[in-house]
C-alpha cells in the first residue's frame, strides 16, 4: 500500500515536472514578426482617395480656370498615396467621411476693405448734423412734432422711414408697432412750407409674400412762432394673406393719414 | 465637421475650421457666424510697425488714426456768434438742469431718437456754461452719454474724442470704466484697434483688474489680427476672470495651441470654457450671452479636436456638452454624427441624424446631413433606401445649385435674398426670379463672411448719416435765410416730386421688373433668340445705370460771405456739408462694391458646395448600384454552395404572407371542416 502511495507520488511529480519544463520559455523571445506594411495603392473601397471626386470637373464650375489641363503638381493629393489610419491611434474607425468640404468653400474671414476715410467722414457728418440741429433749436421758434400710431392685427412693419424735406428724421427698429400714439421727432424748423415724406413697407404675418407698400409724400405748413404736432396713422386692412390663398381673392387696403394742428 | 482628413494634412485645417468659428467671440457681437482666419486680416503695414510700439501693435490701417475731431471748435464759434446776436445757446445750467437733460436723452434713446439725443447733448455739452460743471459726476454723465450715442451712430471719431475726456479720472470713477468700456467695444466693433490702444494711454497706471482686462485684451486681439499669435498669447493670458473677456481671451488662446498644433494644450484652455459646471451662477464673472455662445464654441473646438485625434467617443461627449438652446445645436449635432460614422457606429450615426431632422428647422447643414444619412444607409447596405435618397438630393439640390449661379450674376436680387437670409425673413417673399424652394433653400445654406454683417451695417449707417445730412443741408439754407430775411418765412416753392433722389432707384426697380419679366419668358420656353436680344439689351441699360448715382442737393447760395460771424459760419458749414456729401457718396459707392464682391463670394462658396455633394450623391448612386449587384452574387454563391438565403427560407414560411391583423395557426393533424366556409360535407 505504502509503495503504491510512493510511486504514484513520483508518477505525479514527474508529470508536474514534465509540465514545468515544457511550459517554460526560451531564454530570448523572438521577435515579433513586422506587421507587413501597407499597400501603397489599394483598390478597397474605405481607403480609396477621396479627392479625385471632389475636384471640379470643368462643366461643375463655371468659376474654375476654362481648360481642363491642370499642372501636374495641382494633382498631388489625388496621387498621394491612401494610408489607412491606425487602429492603434484611436478608438475607432478607418473610414473618414465623405462630406469633408473644401477649404475654398469657407469664408475667408479676413479683414473687410473699408474706405480708408469713413470713420472721419461719418464723424463729420454727424458732428455737423448735431451742430445744425443745436443752432436751429436756437435760431428758431417754430417746432414740428411727429406722432405715429399704427393699425392691423396682421400687418408686420418691415420697414417705416419718415423724412422731412427729404431728409430722414425717423427710421423705425425691426419689429416696430404702435398701438399707442408715440413721438417719433420733436424739433425746431423753419415756418413756412415743408415735406413731409412716409416711406412703409407691410407683410402679412399669414404669409409673408403678401405685402403692401406706400410712398406717401403731403406738405405741412408750419406756422410762425407754433408748434405743428403732426399725427400720422397707418392703418392695414389687408386681407391676402388670409383670403388669397384659399379663395384666390382677397384685398390690399393700407393708409396713411396725416393729421396737423398747430398749437401756440 | 471640418477638414479631418489627415492625408490632406488635417492639422492646419483643423485648426483654421476652429479659428474660421472664433469668430465673433472677439468681435464684442458674437452674433454672426463668421470666419476669421487669424493672419489673413493683416494690413501690409501693419508687419511694418514698429515693435517698440507695445501697446498699439496691429492693424491700424486707416487714415483715422489720430483724429477725434469732435467739431468743438466749430460749435464754440457759432456760440460766441449766437452770443454776440444775444441769441443765448442754452438757459443757465444747474447740476439738477444737467440731470433732468440726461434723463430727457434716456427717454429720447429709449424711443430710438438717437440723431435727437445727439443734437441734444451736444447742445448741451458744448454749451459754455458747461465748462463749470464738466467735472462733476454729472458732467460725466452727460459727456459718456453723447460718446456712447454717437459711437451707436456709427461716428467713431467724434465719439472717441468725448470718451477720451473721461480716460484720466481716477481709475475707479464709474464713468473712466465705462469710458474704457465703451472704446473696447467701439475697437472691437470696427477691428481698427491701434488708434483705440493709442486713446487708451491716458488711463493712469493704477487700474482695476476689470480695466486691465479690457486693456490686455484689445493688445492680444490686435497682435492677433496683426499676425502675432505670439504675442496675442501672452497678452490673452494677462486678461484675468473678473474680465468680461476672460472667456473670449481663453479661448482665442486655445485656438492660438492649435495652429501651433499642440492639441492637447489647445483642448486645456478650451476645457476651462466648456465646463459643464461653469454657469452664470458659478462664475466669477457677469456671464453675458456672448460668454454662452464662447462656450458651445468652445465644446464644438473641443469635439473637433478629439474628433481629430480619432477620440470619437470623448468627441461625442463634447459635442452632447452643446445645450438644445444653442443656435450651434445643428452644427455639433451634425459633427458628432460624422464622428460616428467615421468610428463606424452607424446605429448611434442615424440616431443623431435623426435628431437633427426632428429639429424641424432650417440650417446650414442640410445639405451635408442628407448626404451623410444616404451614406450611412450605403455602410448599412441599405442600398435601395441610400439610392432612393441620393436620388431625391439630386432633384432637389441641382436646381438650388443652378439657381445660386443665376444669381451670382444679378448684383441686387443677390442682396435682396442674403438680406433676407440675414434678417431671418421669408426668402422667398423677394421677387428673385428663382423659384421660392429654392430661394428658401439658398437662404438656408449660404454661410455669408462676417465681413458682409460689417459692410452692411457700416453701409446702413452711412446711409442714414447721409439722409440726415440732406435734411440738416436744408436747414442750413433755411437758417441762412431766416438771418437774411430778418426772421422770415420758407419758402413755399417746393413740390411734391420724387425729387432728383429717387430716380436712379427708380430706374433700377424698373430694370429689376423687366428682368423678371424675362425670365418668366424663358421658364414660358419663348424663343430663346429673342430673350438673348432683350437681355443684352436690358445688360446696356443697367451698364449706364450702374455709374449713376443718387444725386446730391445743390451747393447752396454762395452768395453769403464766409466768416466768423453767424452768416459766415453758416455758409462755411453749408459748403463742407457739400463737400461731405460728395465725399460720403463716394464712400458709398466703395462700400456698395465690396458688399457686391463678399455676396458673390458667398454664393459662389455655395455653388462650389452643392456641386461637390451632387458630385458625391451621384458617386454614392454607383455605389449603390454597385452594392446591389455584390449581394446578388453573394446569394448566387450561396446558392452554388447549397445554402438558401434567408430570404429564400423566410419564403417557405407561411406567417410570412399574413397580414398584422390576421394570425397564424399552424396544422396539427386534426382536420375539422365544419370550422371553415365550404369545408361541410367533405371527407
Amino acid at each position: 500500500m505504502r509503495r503504491s502511495i510512493v510511486s504514484s507520488l513520483l508518477v505525479a511529480s514527474s508529470l508536474v515536472l514534465t509540465t514545468l519544463v515544457l511550459g517554460q520559455a526560451r531564454g530570448t523571445r523572438p521577435a515579433n514578426k513586422p506587421k507587413p506594411k501597407p499597400a501603397v495603392t489599394s483598390t478597397s473601397k474605405e481607403s480609396r482617395p477621396e479627392t479625385s471626386d471632389d475636384k471640379p470637373k470643368p462643366e461643375d464650375d463655371p468659376y474654375g480656370p476654362s481648360s481642363g489641363a491642370a499642372p501636374a503638381s495641382s494633382s498631388a493629393p489625388a496621387a498621394e498615396p491612401s494610408v489607412q489610419r491606425s487602429h492603434a491611434s484611436g478608438d475607432g474607425g478607418v473610414r473618414s467621411s465623405p462630406l469633408n468640404p473644401r477649404p475654398e468653400e469657407f469664408p475667408d474671414g479676413g479683414a473687410v476693405a473699408t474706405p480708408v476715410d469713413l470713420d472721419k467722414i461719418m464723424g463729420d457728418i454727424a458732428a455737423l448734423r448735431a451742430r445744425v440741429a443745436a443752432i436751429g433749436d436756437v435760431m428758431f421758434k417754430s417746432r414740428i412734432v411727429l406722432r405715429v400710431e399704427t393699425r392691423g392685427d396682421h400687418a408686420k412693419i418691415g420697414k417705416l422711414t419718415i423724412n422731412l424735406d427729404d431728409g430722414i428724421v425717423y427710421t423705425a427698429p425691426p419689429g416696430f408697432f404702435a398701438d399707442d400714439e408715440i413721438t417719433v421727432y420733436d424739433h425746431a424748423v423753419a415756418p413756412g412750407r415743408h415735406v413731409l415724406g412716409v416711406d412703409i413697407e407691410r407683410r402679412d404675418d399669414r404669409g409673408e409674400t403678401f405685402r403692401t407698400g406706400q410712398h406717401s409724400r403731403v406738405t405741412l405748413d408750419v406756422p410762425e412762432n407754433q408748434r405743428l404736432e403732426t399725427s400720422i396713422r397707418i392703418d392695414d386692412d389687408s386681407d391676402m394673406g388670409s383670403d388669397f390663398p384659399s379663395s384666390q381673392k382677397g384685398s390690399y387696403d393700407l393708409r396713411v393719414r396725416v393729421r396737423a394742428k398747430a398749437r401756440k | 465637421m471640418r477638414h479631418r482628413e489627415r492625408r490632406r494634412g488635417a492639422r492646419p485645417v483643423l485648426a483654421s475650421s476652429i479659428a474660421a468659428v472664433s469668430v465673433a467671440i472677439a468681435v464684442a457681437a458674437g452674433a454672426e457666424d463668421v470666419g476669421n482666419k487669424p493672419g489673413k486680416s493683416v494690413p501690409a503695414a501693419a508687419s511694418a510697425r514698429p515693435a517698440a510700439m507695445a501697446n498699439a501693435p496691429a492693424a491700424a490701417p486707416e487714415a483715422s488714426a489720430g483724429t477725434t475731431d469732435t467739431g468743438s471748435a466749430a460749435m464754440a464759434a457759432y456760440n460766441k456768434a449766437l452770443a454776440e446776436r444775444r441769441l443765448e445757446a442754452s438757459s443757465a445750467l444747474t447740476p439738477t438742469t444737467i440731470r433732468e437733460r440726461l434723463l430727457e436723452a434716456q427717454e429720447l434713446l429709449g424711443a430710438g431718437r438717437r440723431d435727437e439725443v445727439i443734437a441734444h447733448l451736444v447742445r448741451l455739452v458744448e454749451s459754455p456754461r458747461f465748462a463749470d460743471y464738466a467735472e462733476s459726476d454729472e458732467g460725466h454723465a452727460a459727456t459718456y452719454a453723447l460718446g456712447d450715442a454717437l459711437a451707436s451712430a456709427g461716428a467713431h471719431d467724434p465719439a472717441r474724442g468725448y470718451l477720451k475726456r473721461l480716460l484720466p479720472l481716477s481709475p475707479s470713477d464709474t464713468y473712466a470704466r465705462r469710458a474704457v468700456r465703451r472704446l473696447a467695444e467701439i475697437a472691437i466693433d470696427t477691428e481698427n484697434i491701434a488708434p483705440i490702444l493709442e486713446d487708451l494711454r491716458a488711463v493712469p497706471a493704477a487700474q482695476p483688474p476689470e480695466t486691465r482686462g479690457e486693456i490686455a485684451y484689445l493688445n492680444g486681439r490686435a497682435r492677433q489680427l496683426g499676425g502675432d499669435p505670439d504675442g496675442a498669447f501672452k497678452f490673452f493670458a494677462e486678461v484675468s476672470v473678473e474680465s468680461r473677456f476672460w472667456a473670449q481671451s481663453v479661448y482665442l488662446s486655445g485656438v492660438i495651441e492649435v495652429e501651433r498644433g499642440r492639441l492637447k494644450e489647445g483642448e486645456n484652455l478650451f476645457c476651462k470654457v466648456a465646463d459643464p459646471g461653469r454657469s452664470d451662477k458659478t462664475a466669477p464673472f457677469f456671464a453675458d450671452e456672448k460668454f454662452f455662445a464662447v462656450r458651445d464654441l468652445a465644446r464644438l473646438a473641443l469635439g473637433r479636436v478629439a474628433h481629430e485625434q480619432f477620440r470619437f467617443d470623448d468627441a461625442r461627449y463634447y459635442y452632447y456638452l452643446v445645450p438644445q438652446d444653442s443656435e450651434r445645436l445643428a452644427e455639433a449635432l451634425y459633427e458628432s454624427a460624422t464622428g460616428r460614422y467615421e468610428k463606424k457606429d452607424y446605429e448611434s450615426a442615424r440616431e443623431l441624424l435623426d435628431e437633427l431632422k426632428a429639429l424641424g428647422v432650417h440650417h446650414r447643414y442640410e445639405d451635408e446631413a442628407w448626404i451623410l444619412s444616404a451614406y450611412l444607409d450605403l455602410a448599412r447596405c441599405r442600398f435601395e433606401d441610400a439610392d432612393a435618397e441620393l436620388k431625391g438630393f439630386i432633384v432637389r439640390y441641382e436646381p438650388v445649385r443652378d439657381a445660386a449661379r443665376r444669381l451670382a450674376g444679378d448684383e441686387r436680387v443677390l442682396m435682396r435674398l442674403l438680406d433676407a437670409s440675414r434678417g431671418r425673413t421669408d426668402a422667398a417673399a423677394e421677387p428673385s426670379g428663382v423659384t421660392p424652394d429654392a430661394a428658401r433653400a439658398i437662404a438656408a445654406l449660404v454661410r455669408i463672411d462676417a465681413g458682409y454683417g460689417v459692410v452692411s451695417k457700416r453701409l446702413a449707417q452711412l446711409e442714414q448719416e447721409m439722409s440726415g445730412l440732406r435734411g440738416s443741408m436744408g436747414q442750413l439754407d433755411d437758417l441762412t435765410r431766416t438771418l437774411a430775411t430778418s426772421g422770415g418765412v420758407r419758402p413755399s416753392s417746393e413740390g411734391l416730386g420724387e425729387g432728383p433722389p429717387n430716380s436712379p432707384a427708380r430706374a433700377r426697380a424698373e430694370a429689376d421688373g423687366i428682368k423678371r419679366q424675362l425670365d418668366a419668358l424663358e421658364r414660358a420656353r419663348a424663343p430663346a433668340a429673342d430673350i438673348a436680344a432683350m437681355r443684352a439689351s436690358l445688360k446696356q441699360i443697367e451698364a449706364s445705370l450702374g455709374p449713376a448715382r443718387d444725386a446730391g442737393p445743390g451747393a447752396g447760395s454762395s452768395a453769403l460771405p464766409k466768416g466768423a460771424d453767424l452768416p459766415g459760419l453758416l455758409q462755411t458749414d453749408r459748403a463742407s456739408a457739400t463737400e461731405f456729401y460728395a465725399a460720403a457718396d463716394a464712400a458709398r459707392a466703395k462700400l456698395l462694391e465690396v458688399r457686391t464682391a463678399l455676396a458673390k463670394d458667398a454664393v459662389h462658396r455655395l455653388d462650389q458646395r452643392l456641386s461637390r455633394l451632387l458630385r458625391r450623391a451621384r458617386l454614392g448612386r454607383i455605389e449603390s448600384v454597385l452594392g446591389r449587384k455584390r449581394a446578388l452574387e453573394v446569394e448566387v454563391e450561396a446558392l452554388a454552395a447549397g445554402v438558401l438565403p434567408q430570404a429564400a427560407l423566410d419564403s417557405l414560411e407561411a406567417p410570412r404572407y399574413l397580414k398584422d391583423s390576421e394570425e397564424y395557426w399552424p396544422f396539427e393533424g386534426d382536420d375539422w371542416p365544419d370550422e371553415y366556409v365550404g369545408g361541410e360535407g367533405l371527407n
